[in-house]
């Protein structure tokens, strides 16, 4: 369990805290004792990434996304710009079927064929997002953590509805913009090293409602060091 | 099979580790350990929820529930009871 320091000795009032006598007191704080470099690794330690929690949270917001929706048995999954495909890992492991991951990256290849899991039958396709050139569709086409990358929102979009079924469902999710992904990726530069953006619930909304996707379910993640957030939804 | 028992026997079959005669006791932490990854902690959510028939609550997502088979199986009991 993790305690935050009391500091009711200055005040019980927020409004009348002394931050004077905070300074004095707090000799590993004191203004000219700031060690920048332990606070921010301090911070990064709080907000590091936590695979086992990512596991559980992760899945209680597919839940929630997914409650009261009914796939045919035997899907068929596309997941594009998948990395190693753990959205595609959780949905075969809820509901019956097969799934197809589409990425250009070699490391995500290698970790992909590393993982020692032979309970889903899962097919690699290492290409270009937009260079894809199957025919089949697909009933669901998913994406964890990709459109935020694309400046270009229609083409991205696109990608995603070249092989959906006409019936077919997609399930986009993004980073959230809230204080605390601002926050976990102002301290993790490591992340950043491409074009990234925070997405609000509104202008998510706004991107899926230009490229003629019909909004189903929008659902928010609780919980893990980033905020996250997940649309539900089908071609207009 | 009590609920401890098949609780192990889960882990135990589903160790993301290659070593041949990995062990732990009721009250390693498994995560800690570096057993398993989030792939494990979804499937072992999916597990406890089909195998003792409940819907582990939000608020109930603590890793410190699920890092040991002592804790999960105080989980479970919070639920079946």
């Amino acid at each position: 369990m993790f305690i935050t320091k009391n500091y009711s000795t200055i005040t019980d009032d927020k409004d009348s805290f002394d931050w004077k006598k905070f300074f004095e007191n707090e000799t590993d704080f004191s203004s000219d004792n700031i060690d920048i470099l332990k606070i921010f690794n301090e911070l990064r330690d709080h907000l590091s990434e936590k695979n086992s929690q990512f596991g559980l949270v992760f899945n209680s917001f597919m839940k929630s996304l997914l409650r009261g929706t009914e796939f045919e048995s035997n899907i068929k999954i596309l997941e594009i710009g998948s990395g190693t495909g753990f959205l595609t890992r959780w949905l075969l492991s809820n509901y019956n079927g097969e799934g197809c991951l589409v990425d250009s990256c070699n490391e995500s290849f290698k970790a992909f064929k590393a993982i020692q899991d032979m309970s889903h039958k899962i097919e690699f396709i290492q290409s270009d997002v937009f260079d894809l050139d199957i025919k089949e569709t697909f009933d669901i086409v998913c994406s964890f953590g990709l459109i935020e990358h694309f400046e270009d929102k229609t083409r991205i979009m696109d990608a995603h509805k070249k092989n959906m079924d006409a019936n077919g469902w997609g399930i986009i999710i993004v980073p959230l913009d809230s204080p605390l992904s601002r926050c976990f990726f102002e301290v993790h530069p490591e992340l950043n090293l491409g074009y990234r953006e925070l997405l609000t619930e509104s202008e998510f909304r706004n991107i899926l409602i230009d490229n003629n996707l019909d909004i189903h379910k929008i659902v928010s993640s609780k919980g893990y060091v980033y905020d996250f957030i997940a649309a539900l939804v089908k071609k207009n | 099979m009590g609920t401890e028992t098949k609780i192990r026997e889960f882990i135990t079959q589903n160790l993301m580790v290659f070593e041949k005669d990995v062990t732990f006791t009721d009250q390693d932490n498994i995560f800690e350990m570096g057993f398993v990854n989030s792939l494990f902690a979804m499937k072992l959510l999916n597990y406890l929820e089909s195998e003792f028939k409940v819907e582990i609550e939000e608020h109930d997502m603590d890793i410190q529930n699920f890092s040991s088979v002592v804790n999960i199986t105080a989980l479970i009991d919070k639920y079946l009871k």
